[in-house]
């Protein structure tokens, strides 16, 4: 292989087939693949490590961010987890009808979206009383239904969702005047409308349920709300039937009212792709229950501001060395059992999500990293209630301003009529990706009533890059068992 | 003897590729920098690609790749895929076409800061990560001043401390 002369020696081949590897590798990501390389890029630490005196000109810096921030944070942290108590009330039904001989177990979204709306992942605050089909709901609206309980991790349970492709369930239509001895219109609701019916094969846009066999075809307008009846011989699914009884699907609507035969859609007023957080499943009530004492609710343990759940990391500075990107090295990594998808906060701030684990080190995208998506939840000017507002999408930071521009699709309108001004609102992390607990400050933005695509500037309280010393959220399987056990059921 | 001098040359460079890649990283997230930094990394590898033995590439490429990871937030195989390539056409271009004065230093540290904006859009965009087009005035400013930077430091940065033993000596 060695030919002085020709084209070929064997140092030339071997960094052509190292190129070539590599190429592959980059380009076709592979999770074994990615973990290999990243361990053998362990030595990186070192290397970070000896850059650390450049940061010595930057301690003051540093130093006056944390100070800040300590001293914003107690308040942050009581308004955030008032943010969360109340969340919890919102979630709850406010008709009485809906609350009568039922019991509520609040749950947490830890896995929604990503273009998956067939099912969601829940940690329940108990699982006692919970069995599989009993109703999931939002507030007033029906969700799903709870389709297994998780015997490897206790406290989690997968649910249905009504968006999933094969999920039915049997509604009627409430006109919006209705006269008297008007007949009503029966249907059968869910899975979505007007896309094609593949796995998972929905992402981004907007979301209508689907409506099949309309007992009659010229309603086109309406309140949906879940109506089904008891089937002989079944009586856990009448028992769980029963529980649903009267939750609301949606709003009827046509895109082509005037039509012979006209398409008929649900919009659910809920976004499903990303505007899970909080969910209640509905059990029957406890054998001790009395009605007298209001509805029987079993709340969640808010765990975001619990010490047991951070782990105190060191970070080695920024890790800015290509264009438009944005993040922070960390010197912790998989040896030290950090995982992708990590939150790291510092108080009550959130700061970013691990991303390239490598042995002894990882990578943080911060808020101002391009791409970088997190679930919301938004606390308007003037209401006490956070509200789900989806996922927002990082497109970086404006250089002069240093606000982070981030893209929201508003798939519920915050002023129906939208005609209102924007109205102020503190961001916070919501549930439903895995590894970052809601309720951690993200920053302050106006926010435009009317559904539809917006981009948002984002004001951060102070420069979280330049800290020293943040916080790594510590996953379930972290925790030991007993700890598990404790905050899962 | 030799061995041990080429070896420490080896651990000095890589301590010099690393502070000028943790500076590159700072002027990246300075708020008083608003312009897109010069890649230094990139910068100081073409300068010694330029003047180091061929057998010597690859482990010139592995401490630039290993540099630029410790302040980077992309897959280490796609940054070494980056430093190995530039490396190569750094060497390369000396062996086939004799081209190693400054201005060609300047040239290809120009064209391998553009290179690697697009390389990381690619990577990225193959693995889910949303990203907005390239933004092609920053792409020219990132390639000019890195091109400034090579004429002016290229020079600089071959005269550092602890780094002649890894000259070639004859071409």
């Amino acid at each position: 292989m060695r030919i002085r002369s020709g084209v070929w020696t064997r140092s030339r081949s071997l960094s052509w087939v190292l190129l070539g590897i590599l190429g592959i590798a980059s380009l076709r990501p592979h999770e074994l693949i990615d973990q290999l390389f990243a361990w053998a890029a362990s030595p990186s630490r070192l290397l970070a490590e000896i850059a650390a005196p450049i940061d010595l000109a930057r301690s003051g810096e540093a130093h006056a961010a944390a100070e800040n921030l300590f001293a914003k944070g107690a308040l942050a942290r009581e308004w955030s987890d008032q943010a969360l108590a109340r969340e919890q009330q919102w979630v709850l039904p406010h008709r009485g009808e809906l609350l009568d001989g039922r019991r509520f177990v609040h749950a947490e979204v830890v896995r929604s979206g990503s273009g998956d709306l067939d099912t969601i992942d829940v940690r329940l605050a108990t699982t006692s009383g919970v069995t599989a089909g009993q109703p999931v709901v939002i507030g007033e609206h029906f969700v799903g239904r709870v389709a297994v309980l998780d015997a490897e991790r206790p406290g989690r349970a997968t649910v249905e969702l009504i968006t999933g492709r094969d999920f039915r369930v049997g509604a009627e239509v409430i006109p919006d005047q209705r006269q008297r001895g008007e007949v009503v219109c029966r249907l059968i609701a869910g899975g979505l409308a007007g896309v094609e019916e593949v796995p998972g094969g929905r992402a981004g846009g907007e979301v209508a349920l689907g409506v099949r066999t309309p007992s009659r075809r010229r309603v086109v307008e309406g309140e949906v709300r879940v109506h089904e009846p008891a089937l002989p011989g079944d009586d856990d699914g009448n028992a769980s039937r029963l529980l649903a009884e009267g939750f609301l699907l949606g709003e009827l609507e046509s895109p082509n009212p005037d039509d012979p035969q006209p398409t008929l859609r649900i919009l659910p007023g809920l976004d499903y792709e990303s505007g899970l957080h909080q969910v209640l499943v509905i059990t029957p009530p406890s054998a001790d229950a009395n009605p007298a004492d209001g509805p029987e609710v079993v709340p969640m343990r808010l765990e975001t501001f619990e010490g047991r759940r951070w782990t105190a990391v060191r970070s080695l500075g920024p890790a800015q060395a290509e264009l438009d990107r944005e993040g922070i090295q960390l010197a912790v990594g998989a040896l030290h059992g950090a995982q992708r998808g990590l939150a790291v906060s510092y108080g009550a701030h959130f700061v970013g999500r691990l991303d390239v684990v490598e042995g002894l080190s990882s990578g943080v995208r911060t808020l101002g990293d391009p791409g970088l998506a997190l679930h919301v939840l938004a606390r308007l000017e003037g209401e006490d209630e956070p509200r789900a507002i989806g996922q927002l999408i990082s497109l970086g930071r404006d250089p002069v301003t240093r606000e982070v521009r981030m893209r929201w699709f508003a798939r519920v309108a915050l002023d129906p009529l939208g005609t209102a001004p924007p109205r102020r609102a503190q961001l916070y992390t919501g549930s439903g990706q895995p590894g970052v607990p809601r309720g951690l400050l993200i920053g302050e933005a106006l926010l435009p009533g009317a559904r539809g695509e917006h981009e948002l500037r984002v004001r951060q309280e102070s420069e979280v890059r330049v800290l020293r010393q943040l916080w790594l959220w510590r996953p379930e399987s972290d925790l030991p068992r007993a700890n598990q056990q404790e905050s899962g059921a | 003897m030799r061995g041990k001098s080429r070896t420490l040359a080896w651990l000095l460079l890589a301590i010099w590729m690393t502070w000028m890649t943790a500076i590159q990283s700072r002027l990246g997230e300075s708020p008083a920098y608003r312009l897109p930094p010069p890649d230094l990394n990139l910068v100081f590898l073409v300068s010694m690609a330029l003047v180091v033995r061929r057998s010597d590439l690859l482990p010139l490429a592995v401490i630039a790749a290993l540099a630029r990871i410790a302040f980077s937030l992309d897959p280490p195989q796609a940054v070494l895929f980056l430093t190995l390539a530039i490396g190569a056409l750094g060497v390369g271009s000396r062996r086939a076409m004799h081209l190693e004065g400054p201005l060609w230093r300047a040239c290809l540290s120009g064209f391998g800061a553009v290179l690697a904006v697009l390389w990381f859009s690619k990577v990225r965009d193959v693995r889910g990560i949303e990203v907005a087009d390239v933004d092609a005035l920053n792409a020219l400013v990132l390639a000019v001043s890195s091109a400034l930077a090579a004429l002016v430091l290229g020079g600089l940065f071959l005269r550092l401390p602890g780094l002649a033993a890894l000259r070639r000596s004859e071409r």
